[in-house]
């Protein structure tokens, strides 16, 4: 995982939700890469 | 309307035509030069071969095609209708089950998969990391003492059908029995003399995957077949067709694929050498990217077929019903647009966001899997032959790609040292008994401890 302070993922099923909807200040450069890497492009950083 | 207008229309949606065959030895060994032709001149072309398909080239047709609703992966092996699954062409023997989750539409592929989940989520595959590592370590200490060592046959065949079979609940000691006919179905040519014995042996494998199947529904025991078997839609059990189908998949899925990334990866790195200690010695940062750049780059599985269940335009281009359709992610791997030098190996690869595991819904269940199951048996030939060297002279390459790029052979040297523990067959034999004792193969809903190596 790209940025695992960021995201957590479901035991059973492995979907990754985020752990906050504010990203902290430094965190947000590994954010940026997952939403850049996120192959169904599911990741908008607003 | 009259017929000339028909042809017209088709003419014009279809004027972007390709020769592709997949199936050929040319199309391996000009993969990137087609590949490029391809996504200047026409990322969605249509092709004769095959009774007429089309062909998704580029990331953007490939990633909108994958996630359209309207394209389907269903498979009707009574061939009432047109949808003939993820295969192009139709396999010629006769089928008999759909391929599991991935020949299913919703909601029935969501039901099933619903089942599978709890089994290869990656906290569920984490359990498992001392078990994968444990096989690995008596896989290389078979041929550690000898300096030789074929990694396709002696490594990469043996780890990931080990565990398939321990996750699914069936004896590890019958790992041979499923590994060889998995293999040797994909890169033996219909018509080649040694298929009837691979068909012979593929049979073997079914009547023991039966008789597993039976043997579990009476006295049941925890894995992916009980899964299955315990699964119900709508209040009802899963036909034993489905269900079968399911194993299928999860062993052809489980097998060769992971083989291929390995062989392909360790063959780089042999040509390689700096690289390969760069890997080995920066690990802690470079081996989740490198494994991304692996699975993208040699892509095991280079696409899957489709078929359109109506009308639709996607892209500007439009499709009609009962069309079919070849997703190419291993093309898609190589798109310029996404993947800045697609065509070289960059070990630290930004973004890296490949098809390697299809896209949509009906992304790998076994993602983890493979990833797990790579890294372990990569970390320890870095840790235990550091300075192997691979035989080019004796590696061999399946002679076409369009069902799996794999390899048969990859043998190599390398200096020798004292194995760690006991060989294959004990190990195993422990290895089963850790499995039934502590019961390994439970879902992480019933069982959340890492496996102990006593």
């Amino acid at each position: 995982m790209i940025a695992p302070e960021s995201f957590e993922l479901d035991d059973v099923d492995g979907h990754a939700s985020p752990v906050n909807e504010d990203v902290p200040g430094d965190q947000e450069e590994q954010v940026a890469e997952a939403a850049h890497s996120c192959p169904e492009q599911a990741i908008v950083i607003e | 309307v009259s017929i000339e207008d028909g042809v017209t229309t088709d003419g014009d949606r279809k004027k972007n035509t390709y020769h592709f065959d997949r199936h050929t030895p040319e199309y391996r060994l000009q993969f990137e030069k087609i590949t490029e032709e391809m996504q200047s001149k026409c990322p969605m072309a249509w092709t004769d071969t095959y009774d007429g398909h089309w062909v998704a080239a580029d990331s953007r047709h490939v990633f909108e095609l994958a996630r359209c609703p309207v394209v389907s992966n269903h498979h009707d092996i009574t061939g009432e209708t047109p949808f003939k699954g993820i295969t192009i062409p139709k396999a010629s023997r006769a089928t008999v089950v759909r391929g599991g989750i991935l020949e299913m539409d919703e909601p029935e592929h969501s039901s099933y998969r619903g089942a599978l989940n709890p089994y290869l989520s990656p906290a569920a595959i984490k359990r498992w990391e001392p078990f994968v590592d444990e096989i690995t370590r008596a896989a290389l200490d078979e041929h550690i003492a000898s300096g030789r060592i074929d990694f396709v046959e002696h490594l990469a065949n043996v780890v990931p059908a080990v565990f398939t079979l321990a996750m699914m609940g069936i004896e590890l000691k019958k790992w041979n029995v499923y590994s060889e006919p998995t293999h040797a179905s994909v890169y033996t040519p219909e018509h080649s003399p040694e298929r009837e014995k691979i068909n012979e042996q593929h049979r073997e494998m079914g009547i023991d995957l039966i008789t597993n199947m039976m043997e579990i529904r009476e006295s049941p025991r925890p894995g992916l077949v009980n899964a299955l078997l315990q699964l119900r839609i709508d209040g009802e059990p899963a036909p034993d067709m489905e269900i079968l189908g399911n194993l299928g998949l999860i062993i052809g899925g489980g097998f060769d694929t992971t083989t291929a990334l390995t062989a392909h990866a360790l063959e780089w790195l042999g040509e390689h050498p700096d690289e390969r200690e760069r890997l080995s010695r920066e690990r802690a940062t470079l081996l989740h990217p490198a494994t991304e750049e692996f699975l993208r780059f040699f892509t095991p599985a280079p696409g899957d077929g489709r078929t359109f269940a109506d009308d639709v335009e996607v892209e500007g281009q439009q499709f009609k019903k009962y069309e079919r359709l070849w997703l190419s992610w291993a093309m898609a791997n190589r798109d310029p647009s996404v993947f800045d030098k697609p065509n070289e190996i960059m070990l630290d690869r930004k973004g890296n966001r490949h098809f390697s595991f299809g896209i949509g819904v009906h992304r790998c269940v076994g993602s983890n899997v493979a990833r797990t199951v790579f890294k372990s048996m990569l970390t320890a030939v870095l840790d235990r032959m550091p300075d192997y060297v691979c035989d080019p002279e004796g590696a061999v390459h399946y002679d076409t790609i369009g069902v799996i790029q794999g390899m048969r052979n990859l043998p190599a040297t390398f200096t020798p040292s004292e194995p760690l523990g006991p060989g294959l067959d004990e190990t195993i034999d422990k290895l089963q008994r850790i499995c039934n004792e502590q019961e390994l193969a439970r879902p992480i809903t019933e069982r959340k401890e890492p496996a102990v190596i006593d």
